[in-house]
């Protein structure tokens, strides 16, 4: 995963980067908030690991401007900080982060923690994507509940480029949909029979 | 217990799992420890000097974590406690409480430079 530490402190961060990168993460390091703010608006991050307290713009103030943006990919927040009082948890979720480290942190709780926040960053992309493709879908069925301008002799419909498609070709595109080629009774009665029995007959005479 | 007297000097189960077991990596953090300190501690001596409570807070505060990091303990549980009292604004036991971080930093600072020799 891509990984962005923000914390002021340089041993902390020293130690977070080295954690971190040991277990196979990209990992890019800043000083404080307001650089963390900088690199998270011009490049994508799977987790932040922000410390609580920075300097300009804490940890808390980058939770909620990361969810103020509704059009960037996900990123987790895990907030590290000493704090552990009921109140500052809740303040810490509120503001958007998903987890909390305690200050020192233990390797392998990062670990297991980073494991977590990678099961979450699939499950939210995965998320993102079926929504993309959700809308995409609504907008077809909206197209095809339209009146659509179909030749009464040939069939064939009119599309949005007012070219005319083949009725099986204007559902495939719009509706995901392959036709397969079948006789209604109707049908097998009007033009299927009268063919059979012209052929039975033909078949008496000659 | 609010300066930590309890506390190890170096907990070196702690600071060895900081550096994961890498003996270099323990080195430069040891160093990177005994630089930046050295850098915050006359910050946060002339903030408390100018009864800056929010300064004497946040830089408290970043001595207590690089302290906690390396397993300085008693350094950490000292900072903490100048971090509580500039937060509070309690002037009246704030120098005593410096001086005892002081003394808690020194210790550690030994103790980590023995490691580093």
């Amino acid at each position: 995963m891509k990984i962005l530490i923000a914390d002021d402190d340089a041993v902390a961060r020293r130690v977070l980067e080295s954690a971190v990168g040991d277990m196979g993460h990209e990992v890019v390091v800043v000083n404080d908030g307001r650089e963390a703010w900088e690199h998270l608006r011009s490049n994508r991050v799977d987790v932040l690991i922000s410390d609580w307290v920075m300097p300009h713009i804490d940890g808390l103030e980058l939770s909620r401007r990361l969810r103020a943006r509704t059009d960037e990919p996900f990123t987790y927040v895990m907030l590290v900080t000493a704090r552990s009082a009921t109140d500052d948890v809740v303040r810490g979720i509120m503001a958007g982060a998903n987890d909390f480290l305690t200050k020192p942190c233990e390797r392998t709780e990062l670990r297991a923690r980073l494991h977590a926040a990678e099961r979450m960053v699939e499950l939210e992309r995965s998320m993102a994507g079926r929504l993309v493709e959700l809308e995409r879908a609504l907008d077809e069925v909206a197209t095809l509940k339209q009146l659509l301008p179909i030749c009464m002799y040939c069939k064939s419909i009119r599309n949005d480029q007012q070219a005319w498609d083949d009725i099986e070709e204007y559902l495939r595109r719009h509706a995901n949909a392959d036709c397969t080629h079948a006789i209604c009774p109707t049908c097998y009665e009007d033009r299927v029979q009268p063919m059979l029995d012209e052929l039975h007959e033909s078949k008496k005479t000659g | 217990m609010a300066t930590g007297d309890q506390a190890e000097v170096v907990n070196m189960t702690r600071l060895e799992a900081s550096a994961g077991g890498d003996r270099t990596l323990m080195l430069e953090l040891v160093e990177l420890y005994l630089a930046d300190t050295d850098a915050k501690f006359p910050t946060l001596v002339e903030a408390a000097r100018e009864r800056e409570h929010f300064r004497i807070g946040r830089v408290a505060h970043g001595l207590k974590g690089a302290s906690a990091s390396l397993g300085c303990e008693e350094a950490a549980a000292a900072f903490r406690h100048v971090e509580e009292l500039g937060r509070q604004g309690d002037d009246h036991r704030l120098d005593d409480a410096l001086e005892r971080a002081q003394a808690a930093w020194r210790r550690a600072c030994r103790q980590l430079k023995g490691l580093a020799a």
